[in-house]
């Protein structure tokens, strides 16, 4: 496996700038989202769904790769510890 | 050498993202680690990685415990982190790595939790914040 051609600079900007704008708009997702697994790619949520079996099989059909989205469960995180 | 972390927008806290390649597995996985001291051990939530397309013959780890309970984590053998520093990807060979169990020792769902980066890997660097302290910077003086 190269790790180069999975790890670029491409892939990894892409991730690092879909991550920020994730968490800028995380209170605008909760709203529409709340417990509901996300991705998102290109500051656009291109699948979503409630059970994780579910999700995946929606990442499936839609041909997306995982490693081309940034994966999140939305939930109200200031309740975590 | 630093990596930049960034805060969550929701709970203030501290995210880095990172890709975890499992070696032995030849498994990539995608992951905004919470940067947490608090945690003495590096760990993968089960909700961040799809266990559809893991082997199915992963060793166990021991049992770990947080407030959701107690849990037991699998191993996810020869991992490697890496991470996007300001001269570029940079990696780092941690070994084996935790990943934790969908179901806690009493057989109830985990939470969906974060992903943590802990102090078995925040010991490799300083820490320092930005002055208006919405980023936190992981930093290497030399390797």
């Amino acid at each position: 496996m190269s790790h180069m051609s999975i790890v670029g600079d491409d892939r990894f900007n892409q991730f690092i700038d879909d991550s920020r704008w994730l968490h800028k708009n995380y209170n605008e997702l909760i709203k529409e989202f709340n417990l509901e697994y996300v991705a998102i790619k290109n500051h656009i949520v291109v699948a979503h769904s409630k059970e994780m079996n579910d999700f995946e099989r929606e990442l499936k059909q839609l041909n997306i790769d995982r490693l081309d989205v940034v994966v999140e469960f939305i939930r109200d995180k200031r309740n975590e510890i | 050498m630093y990596i930049e972390c960034y805060q969550g927008f929701n709970d203030k806290r501290y995210y880095v993202p990172a890709f975890v390649l499992s070696k032995q597995l030849e498994s990539v996985f995608k992951i905004n680690f919470l940067v947490d001291t608090g945690s003495p051990t590096t760990l993968l939530s089960w909700n961040e990685v799809p266990y559809a397309t893991l082997r199915t013959n992963l060793r166990e780890d021991r049992i770990y415990t947080g407030m959701g309970g107690s849990f037991k984590a699998f191993i996810l053998p020869e991992c490697s982190l890496f991470f996007y520093a300001n001269t570029g990807i940079y990696d780092l060979v941690v070994g084996n790595l935790g990943l934790s169990n969908y179901l806690t020792v009493d057989g109830r769902l985990c939470p969906p939790v974060a992903s943590v980066l802990g102090i078995d890997i925040l010991n490799e660097f300083s820490i320092s914040f930005s002055d208006d302290l919405e980023r936190l910077f992981l930093i290497q003086s030399a390797r």
